[in-house]
């Protein structure tokens, strides 16, 4: 442990003279305090994982971007509420989630999205996850329909249930499921295109 | 390679995702300071607009009351005096001409003023006189005002009012009031005296807007320490030398 927390030093020393590490949970006291500096270094350390979820709920990277920016003045303001139940990551996490589904129910006032049902067939065949990069993943998510997009979200990579999904978003529990299931009908389509995509440029 | 269960292809979408990074753009943290720049300083001009906001609300309520006048004073003396006049001159019609001697004129008004100033002129007492009925009655508590009047009556006054007496008595009911305006403008020369010297000192009171922003304040505000005290002097200068509102206080040192 203790040559690991070394060399990382050493690498933060060697790139960026000034830089020291602080622990997450140094950053958030310096940030329950104000300090400017340690927000920004919150901000820095944690940024690039914040954002990632901002994408998964977002159509485009401008988007995100904009949840993200809402989502961390929401983490500084509140950070006197972290009480430490659970990691401070994990906290700074569930703000973002947040911040993302508030802002999908702003544009669900805004505009009537109206669902694409063309693809309500489960397509058989199996796929290769393995040529699937995460910015693949990342880009088909983003290519459904938001209300689709939101629940696959909650669902399989945040955990919620069909009943807390339908509490947040104000739906029934029968159109989270039925949400869920077209979304993952569109996802399989999707990655069946790429596969043939790249089985096509394999092939020649 | 074959069919996939939901649960493993949500677990493979989460694997990939979860823990992902996605570097942002590079000025973004400057949007998010920017944010949070401006809500630190929103802190003091709230609380100068606030303050600047009572003390407008404060002047004009103080603008918008009657009793904040100083010619009002006056006016109320003059009013209590042609009450009390009224009292003894219309009232007690009979006892004045029947008895000569002015000191019984004051003990027989004293005892018999509120009766018979309702019984014998009921219509002069309108209904505006029976506010100044109310007011004289406060007055009346004190000893002074009556201990006063004697003394006055017996020098000069008690012939005139005699005159206006017997004028009252002939006078159909219809010139009542008339009558009644003559008694007021007789008795406020007898107290103007009096009257002139607080209106006097009233008014040396305020001679620029610190002593009026004082007075305002003093007129609403009944604390020993009042929401808000200037300093004056002489050369129109003012300066603000404390300041108490609810949580905020402010005393300068040499505000006693």
């Amino acid at each position: 442990m203790q040559p690991f927390l070394e060399r990382i030093h050493l690498l933060y020393t060697k790139h960026k003279m000034k830089l020291t590490l602080y622990s997450i949970d140094e950053l958030m006291e310096g940030c329950k305090a104000g300090n400017r500096k340690m927000q920004e270094l919150l901000y820095k350390q944690t940024a690039s994982k914040m954002l990632a979820i901002c994408m998964r709920y977002a159509k485009d990277r401008m988007e995100a971007e904009d949840v993200l920016q809402v989502g961390f003045i929401k983490i500084f303001q509140k950070i006197g509420e972290y009480r430490g139940d659970g990691s401070f990551e994990g906290w700074m996490r569930r703000i973002m989630v947040n911040a993302s589904i508030e802002s999908y129910r702003k544009t669900l006032r805004t505009l009537n999205v109206v669902p694409i049902d063309d693809a309500f067939d489960q397509p058989s065949t199996g796929f290769d996850f393995s040529r699937l990069g995460m910015q693949d993943l990342m880009r088909i998510i983003q290519k459904l329909a938001d209300g689709y997009r939101v629940v696959f979200n909650m669902y399989a990579i945040e955990g919620y249930s069909h009943k807390e999904i339908a509490d947040t978003l104000g739906i029934s529990e029968g159109a989270s499921k039925s949400q869920l299931s077209r979304a993952r009908a569109i996802l399989k389509q999707e990655i069946i295109k790429m596969e043939g995509i790249d089985y096509g440029s394999y092939t020649g | 390679m074959g069919a996939i269960q939901d649960k493993e292809f949500d677990q493979l979408f989460k694997d990939q995702l979860e823990h992902a990074e996605v570097s942002p753009s590079a000025g973004l943290w400057d949007h998010i300071a920017a944010e949070l720049e401006p809500k630190r300083k929103s802190g003091l001009p709230v609380f100068w607009m606030s303050a600047a906001a009572v003390v407008v609300i404060g002047v004009m309520v103080a603008l918008l009351m009657p009793k904040n006048d100083p010619i009002r004073l006056q006016g109320s003396a003059d009013e209590f005096d042609a009450a009390s006049a009224l009292d003894r001159s219309t009232a007690p019609v009979d006892d004045v001409q029947k008895m000569t001697a002015p000191s019984v004129v004051g003990v027989s008004s004293a005892q018999t003023k509120d009766i018979a100033a309702y019984e014998s002129t009921p219509l002069v007492i309108a209904p505006r006189f029976v506010a100044q009925n109310e007011k004289k009655d406060d007055h009346r508590m004190q000893p002074n005002t009556e201990n006063n009047r004697p003394g006055n009556k017996e020098d000069q006054f008690d012939p005139g009012k005699v005159d206006v007496n017997k004028q009252v008595a002939k006078v159909s009911e219809s010139n009542v009031s008339d009558v009644v305006m003559a008694n007021v403008d007789t008795d406020a020369q007898r107290y103007g005296n009096e009257i002139r010297e607080s209106d006097v000192s009233e008014s040396r009171g305020i001679k620029n807007v610190g002593d009026l922003v004082n007075y305002v304040v003093d007129k609403v505000d009944k604390r020993e320490k009042k929401f808000l005290k200037f300093n004056t002097d002489d050369d129109d200068n003012s300066s603000l030398v404390a300041i108490n509102i609810g949580f905020i206080k402010l005393n300068s040192r040499k505000h006693k």
